[in-house]
């Protein structure tokens, strides 16, 4: 057990087990101070379990089934010493809302996450920490609560806990995915930092641009084994695996394009030409559901969905300034902006979850009631809405057939238990999911398939329009790509209207028809996204191109927005 | 306080408006209702000596002739100058509560004092290892003090600490003049009855929502940052219970008052449960709506000020923030 | 080795629960003469004396706040008991016949229509001023004011708002009927004397000339008596009494069994049955003639019971033994229809015995089979509800549709329901008889309609001599074991626990409230 001294942390034929089966089998890895390296892998690979693992920690439901973790020598499986979590590993997870205590204030999180501190030092050990990601270390900022903050600066302020204790490793998982441009640029440069400072880090993610630019080795994941390791230069550009392939692959293409194709007489029009990244094999399987597309009859001429002069409130404050936009059949229009800008709200105002202060919202020219209560079932069935986090979205406790089931009966009226089966499984099928994932609880599914089934579940009550709020952010590149793909085989298909919301402008450039930029609440710049932004510039400088045009000047949203923002 | 300016300050305004609403119907309620209670205060007072004649003379003494609105008009009338009426045994309703609305408190306070801490404790202390054997035996400890009547505890208690051991004294013969502050010994067994019936219910929900709490992200994290046990349990777990845990406190000390009948009976404790009680058999209206009405109002009060308390414990609605 | 007689009356515990009370308290107890009270009433009262000094601690049954040191205003035992040793009446019960104590002498008009009432000289109020006829006069008016909660009842007897006060020491009270025996109406009724006057009753304005006055009262909780030395009786031997009030009777047990208490009043059969460890305590009970009578009343205005074959027929069906065994616990003795066993005068007729073909046949006779008949009853004492069910099972056995009507204690006097009832439970102590008699004649429900008994009732009422008043209620109550309402099926013993030291506690009018004035520790 002679280890080398500067190998800090391994793994060594790790082997994760739950009851449906192994999650690792058989991992090997390690770490030598300083160094970088980035595990990537698609959804349900195990780079979760796997990150955990390096901390000694085993979600509900993992086994322990073989090999063993070390750090520094020691075993830390299945229990950490103390002394190694947070002052030899720190941890940096995905989503820093969920991991913040709501009810301490920054500072409590901070000192808490540094250990017993003599009272004199303890106000200088907060500044300190918060200067060292790049945050305000003066009082007032530390004594704010988690809400307070935006998603970026609690990243970061998860990032100076992770630190507090000068650990020689960071564990990231994910770390700036639910982040929006400037708040990940602002990660992104801390990280850097640290890692010119020589921290040791195990980056875990499906962003390879980043990881392109931040790792030393690269290691891919498939199925719980590991595909292909190298350095990351040579893995990024010239994969061996096919996983690897697979990602880099989705990662940087450039080319699928999910375009519209006019509907003819009323029928759905012929194929794109689209491929499943995962199979490869055209979209179009065996069985084609029923297309009826919306619960409407006949496409009239004119927007599916029209809102015009759209003015929203949260108390006393004004988010949405007179927002006009429009979606036709089978189009899909991305409204694109930063996060706070009041996406969201947008979205809800066209569902009818927040009533919008002034303004109107008409589906196929009819006007709909401001508050979803005033709308009728039809009118409900046809404005659908996907969120952006699918573990909240779905009941943690029904199956993904209940969860199918509540809008074929509220919104259709479906009672037949034979004709309620039918119709779930041709609703898992159209989102690619086996019909043998209707049992299965959403604690039991990938992120990606979760999403699907919040998507099977928006699709059930035949929408005209739907509304994807951030819909793919949670998602790692493949995943996203097959969401992406449904969308656009559902709009070719069925003639089905997507507003996608989000605030990644590569997605935005990639799938959408037209688009529409939202900045401080009104309307900055909107037209045919090839025109807006045409292939060449990276689309995050076109989007902040139009930003910073002279029309819409981006103004601080209700809490301070990172130091130093810009979209790069 | 800026703190009553802003979200916190409205929230309580609206309460309190709602609860005096509430108050007020409240009290048509009671007066009808408890006029409606079968039998006649003036037979019922007059016992076998109930003859028609002086039946029908005593009510048209008391005013039991007129009608219902009319009476409780008059009623109302009075509670609003701070006169609650006459009691039928010729007393001053208010000479007749006033001590046992305070003795009643009193219990119900130092059964809450003592609630907090241990509820707090073993709820907790339940939720660490949720199934392992100390959490088994808590839960099921409580679950067997719950289903016990507060009386049989009550009696449980007489007969092992001042029957059979001597310790304490049996009944709470608390002498004219003194503030049964004075004598704690005559207070240990009536509010440990109390204590142990509220502890169980308090317990049962605090645990439930610390295992919850110790089962999401926010502790994982925490633990993944190496923070110690009692450190995330103090800054992570407490402060996520207590909203709920006020509430439930509140509404038990609140329910106390007048609830605590039985055990005030078994130990003879000078409340206004066994008022309440003595009252309704008796037939001695007055009393019952008065009685009634006091605690119908403890209770809305306890209620807005649980609401304000999970306001004031929420960072997130403290500050008005809702994003 | 012989037992003195009262020792074997004492009881302990250990005892009590092997045998059985019943038997051994009928073996020993019902037999004696001895003047001023018969065993039972011996364990209480004249078997030690107390000494000098101490305090004495009991507790008794209260209401509340709505206890009173008002003695008209108060309603339950507390009341009564701590009433009665801080005021005095004209007259007092012993044995049934009255006894001067703040009147000497009640002398009837030749016509019965009013009376002089001569006072006793040198009677002190507790603060010192002396008392008179002018409070005499007051007392009437107060007692008698509708204001009252419960205005007495002697004034169906007496004009009470209309005395003259011949002198300092002497009335005259004009009567609303013929009454010949004014002394026993005083003594039967709460009369208490209170101050000219006196509206107030708190702490420092109860005034009253009896052997202790008030030094500290809590309603509902406490009463703090210390002794008055100058009691025109003479002044009792305890420095202090102390009067608790607790409701509930196990609560009272304890109190005793733990030392918080040296006397309870009225504890539960159950209790005694079960028993009470220690050697210092002791069951002790009121004796034969201070018994309470548990009756149920027939409603001989409606029929079936205003047939007097279907009367009878009810009493021969009524199973006493079963119900003294069943409700009392053995505690008591079967009774003989008649109320007031141990009042004077009282008939020792002998009970009926139980003879369900005679019953049977008599209800045919009166084509009263199947028959409906409504038995009301409500938990006034223990035993009321469980007594009337096993009535209605025995009154089906001979042909009648009876059911059992138990409502609550407030409804249970409304008195429409009670016309609308066949049958009322009911109990009462050894009242003397133109008492009771008389509260039943008041009832519709309860009187009985007959010529003969109203003849001889009113005869009774109005006699002026010992053995013109024996005559009558012998007549009187002849006809009610001929023909009468009552079904008196048991008499029950009254129970307390005290510690073998207390002595002194006599009986007066009624054993559930004794009177503690010359009570004390041996």
């Amino acid at each position: 057990m002679t280890a080398d001294s500067s190998t800090f942390l391994t793994a060594e034929g790790l082997r994760l087990e739950t009851a449906d089966g192994p999650v690792l089998d058989g991992v090997d890895l390690s770490l030598t101070r300083g160094e970088s390296l980035a595990v990537v892998g698609s959804s349900g690979s195990g780079k979760t379990t796997l990150a955990l693992a390096l901390l000694g920690h085993l979600r509900d439901g993992i086994r322990h089934t073989g090999g063993r973790v070390r750090v520094r020598g020691a075993d830390i499986l299945p229990h950490a010493p103390a002394g190694v979590r947070g002052s030899l590993i720190g941890y940096v997870g995905q989503d820093p809302g969920a991991a913040l205590n709501p009810y301490a204030r920054i500072r409590t999180t901070l000192l808490t996450a540094a250990g017993r501190l003599p009272r004199g030092e303890r106000d200088t050990t907060v500044r300190r920490l918060l200067e060292r990601v790049g945050l305000p270390g003066d009082t007032a900022f530390a004594r704010r609560y988690p809400h307070q903050l935006s998603g970026g600066q609690q990243q970061r302020v998860v990032l100076a806990a992770a630190l507090a204790r000068d650990p020689a490793v960071l564990i990231l998982d994910e770390p700036t995915t639910a982040l929006d441009p400037p708040a990940k640029a602002g990660v992104l440069r801390e990280l850097g930092a640290l890692r010119e400072r020589g921290i040791g880090m195990v980056w875990i993610s499906h962003d390879l641009i980043a990881v392109g630019a931040f790792a030393d080795r690269v290691i891919v994941l498939d199925g719980g084994r590991i595909a292909e390791e190298g350095p990351a230069r040579r893995v990024l550009t010239a994969p061996r695996s096919a996983a690897g392939r697979r990602l880099v692959a989705a990662g940087t293409r450039s080319t699928a394009r999910h375009t519209r194709t006019p509907p003819a007489s009323g029928r759905a029009g012929a194929p794109t030409a689209v491929t499943a990244p995962d199979t490869g094999a055209p979209l179009h399987g065996a069985n084609p559901p029923d297309t009826a597309a919306g619960s409407d009859s006949g496409k009239t001429d004119g927007p599916v969905l029209r809102a015009s002069g759209l003015v929203a409130r949260h108390g006393s404050t004004t988010v949405l300034h007179g927002v006009d936009l429009a979606v036709e059949d089978g189009e899909c229009l991305a409204v694109l902006g930063v996060s706070g800008v009041g996406k969201s709200t947008l979205a809800r105002c066209l569902t009818g979850l927040h009533p919008a202060a002034a303004g109107t919202v008409a589906l196929r020219g009819t006007p709909l009631a401001p508050d979803v209560r005033g709308r009728d079932r039809r009118e409900r069935a046809a404005v659908g809405l996907v969120a952006q986090n699918p573990a909240e979205a779905l009941h943690p406790r029904q199956d993904v057939r209940t969860a199918l089931v509540r809008p074929l009966k509220r919104l259709c009226g479906i009672t037949d238990r034979a004709e309620l089966d039918r119709r779930v499984r041709d609703l898992l099928e159209s989102v690619h999911l086996p019909p043998g994932f209707a049992g299965r609880l959403p604690g039991e599914l990938s992120g990606g398939q979760r999403q699907r089934v919040a998507l099977a579940r928006a699709l059930a009550a035949r929408p005209s329009v739907l509304i994807c709020d951030e819909a793919t952010s949670a998602l790692d590149t493949v995943a996203q790509e097959g969401v992406l793909a449904l969308l656009a085989e559902l709009r070719a298909r069925t003639g089905l209207a997507v507003l996608l919301i989000t605030h990644d402008a590569r997605v935005a450039r990639d799938a959408s028809d037209r688009l529409l930029v939202l900045a401080d609440g009104r309307v900055a710049a909107t037209g045919p996204t090839p025109v807006l932004l045409p292939p060449g510039d990276s689309p995050e400088e076109q989007v902040t191109r139009l930003l910073t045009a002279p029309a819409g000047a981006v103004r601080p949203t209700p809490y301070d927005t990172d130091r130093g923002a810009s979209l790069v | 306080m800026t703190l009553l300016a802003g979200p916190v300050g409205r929230r309580l305004a609206l309460r309190v408006a709602t609860g005096g609403a509430l108050l007020a119907v409240l009290s048509l309620l009671v007066f009808v209702g408890v006029d409606l209670l079968p039998g006649d205060p003036v037979t019922a007072r007059l016992g076998p000596n109930a003859t028609p004649e002086r039946v029908a003379e005593l009510r048209a003494a008391r005013g039991l002739d007129e009608p219902v609105l009319t009476r409780y008009a008059q009623w109302l009338g009075g509670l609003l100058r701070g006169d609650p009426g006459t009691s039928f045994s010729g007393k001053p309703v208010s000479e007749m509560l006033a001590d046992r609305v305070g003795h009643s408190a009193l219990l119900a306070g130092l059964c809450v004092l003592l609630l907090v801490p241990v509820s707090l404790a073993a709820g907790l202390y339940a939720a660490r290892r949720p199934g392992k054997p100390a959490d088994r035996t808590v839960s099921t400890g409580a679950l067997l003090l719950v289903s016990v009547p507060e009386f049989v505890i009550a009696s449980g208690l007489v007969l092992l600490f001042a029957v059979g051991l001597g310790l304490l004294p049996a009944v709470s013969l608390i002498p004219a003049g003194d503030h049964p502050i004075r004598h704690p010994d005559m207070l240990v067994m009536p509010v440990l009855s109390l204590l142990l019936v509220a502890s169980a219910y308090s317990i049962r929900v605090i645990r439930a929502c610390a295992v919850s709490v110790l089962a999401g992200p926010r502790v994982e994290f925490l633990r993944l940052t190496g923070v110690r046990e009692r450190t995330i349990l103090r800054t992570a777990v407490v402060p996520a219970v207590l909203p709920v845990a006020v509430q439930v406190w509140l509404v038990t000390g609140v329910g106390l008052v007048g609830g605590a009948v039985l055990v005030e009976r078994v130990f003879a404790y000078p409340g206004v449960g066994d008022l309440l009680v003595t009252a309704v058999l008796g037939g001695d209206l007055p009393v019952v709506q008065a009685i009634v009405m006091i605690l119908g109002a403890a209770m809305l009060l306890a209620l807005v000020l649980a609401d304000l308390a999970v306001v004031l414990l929420t960072p997130r609605l403290r500050t008005g923030g809702a994003v | 080795m012989s037992l003195p007689r009262r020792t074997l009356i004492r009881s302990t515990g250990a005892l009590l629960g092997a045998v059985g009370a019943g038997s051994l308290l009928a073996a020993c107890g019902g037999s004696s003469d001895t003047p001023g009270g018969t065993d039972g009433a011996a364990s209480d009262a004249t078997s030690d004396t107390p000494v000098e000094g101490g305090t004495l601690r009991a507790v008794f049954a209260g209401a509340g706040a709505s206890e009173s040191l008002d003695p008209f205003a108060g309603t339950s035992p507390v009341d009564f008991v701590r009433n009665d040793v801080i005021y005095d009446s004209l007259f007092i019960l012993r044995d049934g016949a009255p006894e001067p104590a703040l009147a000497t002498d009640a002398e009837p008009a030749a016509d019965g229509m009013s009376f002089t009432l001569r006072l006793r000289e040198g009677v002190l109020w507790h603060d010192g001023s002396a008392f008179t006829a002018d409070d005499v006069a007051h007392s009437f008016r107060y007692m008698s004011s509708p204001d009252r909660p419960l205005p007495s009842e002697l004034q169906m007897y007496f004009d009470m708002g209309n005395v003259t006060v011949e002198d300092e020491h002497t009335l005259t009270v004009p009567t609303v009927q013929p009454i010949g025996d004014p002394a026993t109406m005083l003594a039967s009724f709460p009369a208490k004397m209170v101050r000219s006057g006196a509206t107030d009753f708190s702490t420092e304005n109860a005034i009253g000339t009896g052997p202790y006055r008030v030094a500290a009262f809590e309603a509902g909780r406490e009463t703090r008596l210390t002794r008055f030395e100058e009691y025109w009786g003479g002044a009792s031997p305890t420095d202090e009494l102390v009067f608790s009030s607790v409701s509930d009777p196990q609560a009272r047990v304890n109190a005793v069994r733990t030392g918080q208490a040296d006397y309870a009043g009225d504890i539960p059969f159950s209790t005694a049955k079960a028993g009470i460890e220690g050697s210092d305590l002791e069951i002790r009970t009121a004796g034969d003639t201070n018994r309470t009578g548990f009756a149920f009343v027939l409603n001989a205005n409606r029929a079936p019971f205003d047939d007097p074959k279907v009367r009878r027929a009810a009493r021969l069906a009524v199973d006493r033994a079963r119900l003294v065994e069943t409700v009392l616990l053995g505690y008591g003795e079967p009774g003989n229809d008649l109320f007031c066993k141990g009042a004077r005068y009282f008939s020792e007729a002998r009970p009926l015995k139980r003879d369900l073909e005679e019953a049977r046949r008599l209800v045919k006779e009166a084509g009263a089979e199947g028959a409906k008949v409504v038995a009301r009853s409500a938990e006034y004492e223990a035993g009321y509800n469980d007594s009337t069910k096993l009535f209605v099972q025995q009154l089906r056995e001979i042909g009648l549709d009876a059911e059992e009507q138990i409502v609550s204690l407030a409804e249970f006097f409304d008195p429409a329901a009670l016309e609308e009832a066949d049958s009322v439970t009911f109990s009462s102590s050894p009242l003397p008889l133109p008492v009771i008699y008389g509260r039943m004649a008041a009832y519709p429900s309860f009187a009985l309609p007959d010529d003969e008994f109203g003849a001889a009732f009113g005869e009774a009422m109005a006699a002026r001599t010992d053995a013109e008043r024996r005559t009558a209620w012998a007549k009187a109550q002849d006809v009610m074991a001929d023909r009468g309402n009552t079904v008196v099926w048991g008499v029950a013993d009254i129970l307390s626990l005290a510690r073998t030291n207390v002595a002194g506690i006599e009986v007066r009018d009624q054993a559930k409230y004794p009177y503690l004035g010359k009570a004390g520790l041996a």
